[in-house]
């Protein structure tokens, strides 16, 4: 979503008017490829793919009363291997509606000296009529093993200055990434950089009736895609900014939250009408909710999720009325809907603008609309969130990509008879480790003697981790779903005899009311090795496959667990009379995250051996969803000691 | 791959018509289907084939209506159909009804690109249909009609949907002047009837069936059309004022469409492709050399981007522009390769035509552009075949593609001749995976060394997964095949040797580190020796319905060497096993030497196939295999 909710409420360029500004003209118009592009230095020889040189080059030029923006992308890649010629033998450009390519060229630099260009003929062209994106591609003719491919793109683009990323690190290394900005010196510009990127350098004479800022970055390794438990994406070394200020107008401080929410909230005030009011009122008439008043949120969202579908690209709907109608709605009638359902129901909301923290987290040290790409609703007397756009979760879940973020949130104060919205950034808290708890009680019996285990497991899986597998019995038909759950409880009892499993509470109406269960049952006697006349029993495995970290190098990046979770299991077994459990401390393990005094991450798992009872307990929690990388090693003790438990091997002797 | 495979994927979707209301339609449904999410109420496809003047038209009228049942399939709001040049849509119609009868008839369609199957650019079209007002007991009705323009690409209809089915439907009209047949296939039980009716001048044949119930997903299983009822129409023949043409119906007939696209190829000659040859083949004495050195240089060097559009997804490039793009489809490596091998005096290397494993028809059982969806080139050498498929790097020369082993090949000697050949599955002998390994059991913990060799297939799979991926990845993936014991198997070094020699095994030294996996008491070590996990040697789940699908005849060959450890003595080694049935052979034993128990076992998969009659050897053979698995050594301190 580009922008969406800033471009309901902005008529964006007053900004920008560059009233008695001089006409003026793009400086690469004339871009063409490099003298001698296809030298390779001798250091980058050996590469298998590279970019040897990456030019970006934004620039702003007044023409008429109106702004403009062209682009040039600029790209010389070694190709030196099978995987590069794949990653580079297929170009896709893309492009807006309301903008156009003005150049396209590309060439393939052989080793023997020989040229070849692009021939017009072979570019297709495709429109995405949903989002009215237009794209060109075509395949590059004649790429070979230790050629340059040397690609010139000069596009004239939709002027966009709420905030503007540019990532410097892709799935290639780079030795060398030229980027300008170039503008009208009336306009004042915000620059931030990410992750070790070098700080923009300002440069007013470079060209007499503009500015350029530059950022110049060498040898840059290729993204780090391979850690486990880890948010990969935001740690590029990236480029954000933004426009500021307009000299020549005075208008400063453009993409403001305050001048946002205060339009947001005008735009919604404004847009609800009596008539849209009816027509909810009906809709929630007509299957009357009822409940627990601590039950309200949940209802409402329930009521309308199991009526009326979001579909983001839905556009007949011309009021309310028509959503209740068509049953579907796109994200601006969601956002009405239920707006007037609280309303309705006097459940007081603040609208909450978020990131998705895996693409890019909100950065309150940069303020713009361009951290407003998604949308929560507050309901502060329930201290819970609503979800509007994910039909497959229920509050207290939301999206846990939207959490452990801060957001934009915006209420209503009323002053002398005065309404008008405030603006707070804050933190968006998911659920803490309670809610996504799993608990399993695990027993296994050798009553009936030592060669015949029976095992029964009660698993029960809360938040999170209920809710990936609740849908799963609403979108496949019975006998699929009966396979998917047989191999997920296998995953809590090895591939065993006489399995049996028996889920509960699935199906998307248990969402958020019931947590989901496994009640599984087998003869596992396939854990049971015989050792002379002692005998060795995988006690480990019932407790299901583990997320572990063994295998790795230094590590680089901060662990990320998703959201906070828990597990409790208990793990009870029967000796037949006159057995005991010879190695009982090998069930015994204790590690713990501990970071200014709290311990934030734990893995406890506590043996007894009672009489022929042999028991164990476990408590295991991550209390947030990120991990320091200073304190990665003590976190991944405790992430690895579950995958060790996962191996526990137990010897069984009779006395 | 070509553009076959696509037309393949696209059944249409279709119906008919009922007087009766929704709300009673939704609620006679619900009493049958109370657990189904959706149904389909009817699905038709109505072929109307007219012969005017000697001219075919060819209509296909789709209809489908589809019931939502329960509350959770209100989100399937969306429906969708293709179009191409040789399967144009012209009209469609879709709408709405919902549980009240209440109709609503504006709904919203898209048109996108619909590039599948890895093909960069082709003509067909995906619409997608959006239906408002959707609730529970909606009907969805969506209605369109597709013009033929190519008698011989008609589509194929399937008898099988995810959802319940209440009636799939089939129905050719057609002028008793066209010769028509359908092919009904995987209808053991006969659940789809079929009739014929005379009218007037048109034969109206119907092929029907009823409650359908869902497709069901079992793993393991060979492609959809091996498994799923269908029926496949050919059109043979139709009269014309100057006699019959035949269109299909025997191989010869396919050959003669098939001859129309290859007749022009290459007419004129590229000196630079001559010049190309003389270089490649300057070491190569013999003719076979010359092949072999010309299908490593198109593998290497030509990489596979497919352009499908109209009959460009039939006819062959020429070998001059495949040259100059370095890039080409299944087709235009085969007309570069046979140009190149011509070129080079070998004139005895033919263009084929063959279907992937994804095929399940012989040309015999179904004369159709169907029973293909691939080409590759075949030498034939002194009366032995040699297939060249150089869409796959990775094969050696004598090897086929790994997915055309057992199929048919066309191949098209002249304009009157061609040869129909099975290509011969590779026996497991050829596909090996070797691995030796010696471990030390050092405290808690076992520390090794081992050596693999993966040869054929065994080794192109590999090293096919290994092309794209960047050095941490082509570790992880290297540790994941070595893998021991647990997931807590740590890979310390390899060194990966022939990865591109074509002829050569796979080979790599190895060392590792495996924690957590010996069991240690007091004076006693235990170790589990099989230390590979050997999941596919499972049994199967009672319920399983489907055949299981090996794509290739394969060996394992593990030999494990365990030193005893220092102080410590075995108290004895299990017994030899070994089980031999028509699907797999296995055979381990074990052996004492001074310092050291060596274990050493086979594993050769037999068959390609396991069918439901032979559920009941695999479980029984297979369960057998796992108690042997479970074997222990124990090791016991030396008083």
């Amino acid at each position: 979503m580009k922008n969406t909710f800033a471009l309901l409420v902005f008529v964006l360029l007053a900004a920008t008017s560059i009233l008695g500004a001089q006409d003026q003209q793009c400086s690469f118009l004339d871009y063409d490829f490099k003298p001698n592009a296809g030298e390779v230095p001798e250091e980058y020889k050996d590469e298998g793919e590279i970019v040897l040189e990456k030019t970006i080059k934004i620039e702003v030029v007044a023409e008429g009363e109106e702004v403009e923006e062209y682009l040039l992308v600029h790209e010389i890649i070694y190709v030196n291997s099978d995987e590069g010629i794949e990653n580079n033998n297929k170009i896709y450009t893309s492009y807006g509606e309301n903008e156009s390519i003005l150049t396209l060229k590309n060439r393939v630099l052989l080793k023997d000296g020989t040229v070849i260009e692009l021939n017009e003929d072979d570019i297709e062209e495709e429109i995405d009529e949903e989002t009215g994106n237009k794209y060109s591609y075509f395949a590059v003719r004649g790429l070979e093993k230790g050629a340059v491919i040397e690609k010139v793109q000069v596009l004239q683009n939709d002027p966009s200055f709420a905030d503007r990323k540019l990532w410097f690190q892709g799935s290639a290394p780079v030795a060398s990434f030229d980027f300008q900005l170039i503008s009208p010196k009336h306009l004042v510009w915000k620059f931030k950089s990410y992750n070790g990127l070098p700080e923009v350098v300002k440069h007013d004479s470079l060209m007499d009736d503009r500015n350029v800022f530059t950022v110049q970055a060498k040898n840059l390794p290729e993204k780090n895609t391979t850690e486990k438990v880890a948010n990969h994406d935001v740690h590029v070394q990236t480029l954000r900014f933004k426009l500021f200020e307009n000299l020549i107008t005075g208008a400063r401080n453009f993409y403001n939250y305050n001048e946002f929410a205060q339009s947001f909230y005008d735009r919604m005030n404004n847009t609800i009408d009596k008539g849209g009011q009816k027509a909810v009122n009906k809709f929630f008439r007509k299957q009357k909710i009822s409940g627990n008043e601590e039950d309200l949120p949940y209802l409402i969202e329930n009521h309308i999720k199991n009526n009326i579908v979001y579909n983001k690209s839905f556009n007949q709907n011309k009021s309310l009325k028509d959503v209740v109608k068509n049953k579907q709605a796109n994200i601006f009638d969601m956002l009405l809907l239920y707006a007037v359902a609280f309303k309705n129901y006097e459940v007081d909301v603040e609208y909450v603008f978020t990131t998705n923290r895996y693409k890019w987290p909100f950065d309150k040290e940069f303020e713009t609309t361009g951290n407003l790409d998604e949308i929560l609703f507050y309901l502060p007397d329930f201290d819970q969130y609503i979800d509007i756009t994910n039909s497959t979760i229920r509050t207290p879940l939301f999206q846990y990509s939207l959490g452990a973020n801060d957001g934009l949130f915006i209420s209503e104060v009323t002053y002398k008879g005065k309404s008008k919205a405030v603006a707070k950034v804050k933190r968006i808290e998911l659920p803490d480790m309670s809610v996504s708890r799993d608990s399993m009680f695990i027993n296994v019996d050798f009553s009936a003697g030592i060669e015949e285990p029976k095992f029964s497991s009660r698993i029960r899986f809360g938040g999170y981790s209920g809710n990936n597998f609740q849908p799963i019995q609403d979108f496949v038909d019975k006998e699929t779903y009966k396979t998917i759950m047989r191999d997920i409880g296998k995953n809590y009892s090895a591939d065993v005899e006489d399995f049996n499993v028996v889920p509960k509470n699935g199906g998307v109406e248990n969402l958020g009311k019931k947590p989901f269960e496994l009640h599984i049952t087998a003869n596992v006697s396939d854990l049971l090795q015989n050792a002379g006349d002692k005998y060795l029993f995988k006690l480990g495995q019932l407790i299901g496959r583990q997320k572990e970290i063994y295998q790795e190098k230094e590590r680089q990046l901060p662990g990320d667990m998703r959201y906070p979770h828990s597990y409790y299991r208990v793990l009870t077994v029967t000796l037949p009379e006159g057995y005991t459990v010879s190695n009982p401390e090998a069930g015994a393990l204790d590690f713990k995250t501990v970071v200014d005094g709290n311990t934030i991450a734990r893995f406890l798992s506590t043996p007894e051996q009672r009489g022929n009872v042999y028991q164990i307990e476990h408590v295991e929690f991550y209390k947030q969803s990120n991990f320091p990388l200073d304190h990665f090693e003590s976190f991944r003790k405790v992430l690895n000691a579950a995958a060790d438990f996962n191996k526990l091997v137990v010897v069984l002797e009779k006395n | 791959m070509c553009r076959i495979t696509k037309l393949l994927l696209l059944f249409s979707l279709v119906t008919v018509g009922c007087g009766q209301k929704q709300s009673e339609v939704f609620q006679s449904m619900k009493k049958k289907y109370a657990s189904s999410g959706e149904i389909v109420l009817v699905e038709e496809d109505k072929y109307t084939i007219k012969n005017k003047n000697g001219e075919l038209q060819i209509k296909k009228e789709s209809r489908m209506e589809t019931v939502v049942m329960r509350n959770f399939a209100i989100n399937r709001v969306k429906d969708s159909y293709r179009t191409s040049d040789f399967a144009t849509v012209t009209q469609h119609k879709a709408y709405s009804i919902n549980a009240k009868n209440k109709k609503f008839k504006k709904t919203l369609s898209r048109e996108s690109n619909d590039n599948a199957d890895g093909i960069f650019y082709d003509d067909i079209r995906k619409v997608e249909i959006t239906y408002p007002g959707i609730g529970v007991g909606s009907k969805k009705v969506l209605e369109y009609t597709t013009v033929f323009k190519d008698p011989r690409l008609l589509h194929p209809f399937l008898f099988i949907k995810d959802s319940p089915a209440e009636t799939l439907r089939l129905i050719v009209e057609v002028d008793r002047s066209v010769d028509v047949e359908g092919r009904v296939f995987n209808d053991p039980d006969n659940t789809i009837s079929y009739n014929k009716e005379e009218k007037g001048k048109q034969v109206v044949h119907t092929w029907e069936a009823k409650e359908v119930a869902p497709f069901t997903f079992e793993r393991g299983t060979p492609a959809l059309l091996h498994t799923e009822p269908h029926v496949a129409l050919m059109i043979k023949s139709y009269d014309t004022k100057t006699g019959t043409v035949q269109l299909l119906g025997s191989v010869q007939d396919l050959y003669r469409y098939y001859w129309g696209f290859i007749k022009d190829l290459n007419s004129e000659s590229d000196p630079a492709i001559v010049e190309l040859v003389d270089r490649i083949t300057e070491n190569a004495t013999t003719d076979r050399e010359k092949v072999k050195a010309l299908y490593y240089w198109v593998k290497d060097n030509i990489k596979y981007i497919a352009y499908e559009n109209g009959y460009g997804g039939f006819i062959p490039r020429d070998a001059k522009l495949v040259r100059e793009r370095k890039f080409g489809d299944c087709k235009d490596m085969s007309s570069i390769l046979k140009e190149m091998c011509h070129s080079a005096g070998v004139s005895n290397v033919y263009l084929t035509w063959i279907g992937t494993s994804r095929i399940p028809y012989t040309y015999k059982q179904l004369p159709t552009p169907s029973a293909d969806n691939h080409m590759i080139a075949a030498y034939i050498d002194k009366g032995e075949i040699i297939f060249l498929d150089a869409t796959d790097s990775y094969s050696p020369f004598g090897m086929p593609s790994d997915f055309i082993q057992g199929k048919e090949a066309l191949i098209g000697i002249n304009e009157n001749n061609f040869k129909v050949v099975t290509v011969p599955i590779q026996p497991s002998s050829k596909n090996i995976w070797q691995d030796s390994i010696t471990i030390n059991l050092e405290g808690d913990k076992i520390v090794g060394t081992g050596n693999f060799r993966l040869s054929g297939y065994n080794k192109v799979d590999f090293v096919r997964g290994l092309a794209t991926l960047n050095e941490q990845k082509r570790f992880a993936k290297i540790k994941d095949f070595t893998l021991l014991g647990t997931n807590k198997y740590k890979l310390l070094d390899f060194n990966l040797k022939n990865e591109f020699e074509k002829d050569l095994p796979l080979e790599s030294d190895y060392t590792f580190e495996l924690a957590n996996y010996l069991v240690v008491l007091d004076n006693e070590l235990y170790i589990n020796p099989f230390l590979k996990n050997q999941s596919t040697f499972e049994p199967f789940d009672a319920d399983r319905e489907k055949p299981y699908f090996f794509q290739n005849l394969s060996t394992q060959n593990h030999h494990l060497t365990v030193n005893i450890p220092e102080g410590y003595e075995i108290r004895g080694v299990p017994i030899p096993l070994t089980l031999d049935n028509k699907l797999f052979y296995f055979d381990a034993s074990f052996e004492q030497s001074a310092n050291a128990i060596h274990l050493s076992y086979q594993l050769k998969i037999k068959s390609n196939y396991i069918y439901s009659a032979d559920f009941e050897t695999w479980n029984k053979a297979t369960q057998e295999l796992k108690q042997y698995f479970k074997n222990t050594l124990t090791f016991t301190a030396k008083n």
